[in-house]
């Protein structure tokens, strides 16, 4: 009986998949086909407004916000954790404790506390921000724009002063109303007749046109309000530099100037010229050690931030094609996927600093 | 062939070479991950928390290299004007 019930599901909802694939409305007057289409892919972030408040600043002040109430919220659970039972500051405390207790204490030991705070802070950003892909409207809901140069047009249609983009794709020889079926105005609905054109495409495309050359004749192209920040190398970038700078301050802090040595071997040189090693190999470890050393350390910067940004990155485009091809089941087999990749690369994130933070410290203690 | 239809054709055969071809390597150090790992776990059931842990970070090692491949590919088709 339930697997009858999942079959009915299953077959139901690639039914309707096929169906919303592809299909037409009569929306002002005029036949709109509608279609499943791939968006435009940007790899930079987009601006929205202002050019400082980029989508995926946008969507990293939510993050934080969001962190912080969660963090509020479950400090003002901590204080009365004597006399009450608050579920929330309980359910903080063992994140932070199963996090803690099973992977930077075995490998820390007494340091784990030093490096916790960074560690699971990172950790707590890059799961959050990831969920940001489950959202409905996340890359799908936005500012609508004349497609700028570089961007793929798309048709559009007004439904009731929201702009729907259609997924048909506007050709940019020939024109808006060609590639569509209808035009403009037919697109605007009925202020075309007041000889209003394109009111909401007309503001947003007028400022385009005079900033990026937009047309929109060319057709509309989304900038979404919601934009994973981890999708953006920027972000990734800034995470990887505090991750390397907090790595090195705690390699100086354990070992001070000896921490240096590791990179000009100095030790290994004047052993080798005491004739203590054998010459030749000694020179070798003191003279080309070094040089690998800090260069390994530098590469640390990229592979950090090329790590999370292209799982995220390529998440996000891995959707859109799911999408394109049914928009049903695919995309929620995708998301879960998701979802297990952003647990799995903020605890990956999580887990590198915690080792190399390790080995940064242990250097002079053997 | 003009050089806009060129330009094209290498940026979609560079894409997929880079990104077909990343992922060789990656996938078998993957799979000798796994491997490793399964292997130890079936020997000593015991470790299999620790071996996790372990596991997944050198799995996540590898997987960086393939991203690599996948962000020049992308860059390519996306982000590459030419």
């Amino acid at each position: 009986m339930k697997g009858l019930r999942f079959l009915v599901l299953l077959i139901g909802s690639l039914v309707v998949g096929v169906l919303l694939s592809s299909f037409t409305l009569t929306i002002n007057g005029i036949a709109v086909p509608f279609k499943t289409f791939i968006p435009n892919v940007v790899v930079p972030s987009e601006p929205l407004g202002p050019d400082w408040l980029h989508n995926t600043l946008f969507t990293t002040l939510i993050v934080d916000a969001v962190i912080i109430v969660l963090a509020i919220l479950g400090a003002r659970g901590l204080r009365n954790t004597l006399t009450g039972t608050n579920w929330f500051a309980r359910a903080w405390e063992a994140y932070v404790e199963y996090l803690y207790n099973n992977y930077l204490v075995p490998t820390l030991g007494s340091r784990a506390k030093a490096v916790a705070p960074i560690a699971i802070s990172a950790f707590t950003f890059i799961m959050i921000a990831g969920f940001f892909e489950l959202l409905p409207g996340h890359e799908s809901i936005g500012k609508i724009e004349a497609a700028p140069p570089g961007f793929r047009g798309f048709c559009a249609v007004n439904v009731g002063g929201v702009w729907l983009i259609t997924g048909h794709e506007v050709d940019p020889a020939k024109g808006f109303e060609a590639s569509c079926g209808y035009s403009l105005e037919q697109a605007e609905g009925k202020r075309a007749a007041a000889g209003e054109l394109v009111a909401s495409l007309s503001s947003d495309v007028q400022a385009a046109q005079m900033t990026a050359g937009g047309d929109p004749n060319k057709g509309a192209a989304l900038i979404p309000f919601l934009r994973r920040p981890t999708s953006s190398l920027s972000t990734t970038l800034a995470l990887a530099l505090i991750a390397f700078l907090f790595i090195e301050a705690q390699g100086i802090r354990a070992n001070g100037i000896h921490y240096f040595e590791r990179f000009i071997q100095v030790s290994a040189w004047r052993r080798a010229r005491q004739g203590m090693m054998q010459g030749l190999i000694g020179y070798i470890q003191s003279g080309l050690v070094g040089p690998l050393e800090l260069i390994s350390e530098f590469i640390r910067i990229l592979t950090f931030s090329f790590r999370l940004f292209g799982a995220m990155f390529a998440g996000t485009v891995l959707v859109f094609v799911m999408t394109s091809i049914l928009p049903t089941l695919l995309p929620t087999v995708m998301l879960a996927l998701e979802f297990a990749i952003a647990v799995i690369q903020a605890f990956v994130f999580m887990m590198l600093v915690t080792v190399f933070t390790s080995l940064a410290v242990a250097h002079g203690e053997h | 062939m003009d050089l806009e239809a060129a330009l094209v054709l290498g940026k979609a055969i560079g894409a997929g070479i880079a990104g077909g071809a990343g992922m060789i390597g990656p996938g078998i150090g993957i799979g000798l991950a796994g491997l490793g790992a399964l292997i130890s776990i079936g020997r000593n059931p015991e470790v299999t928390s620790t071996l996790q842990t372990y596991m997944i970070l050198v799995i996540a090692f590898a997987e960086a290299l393939a991203i690599f491949a996948l962000v020049i590919s992308f860059l390519l088709l996306f982000a590459f004007q030419g």
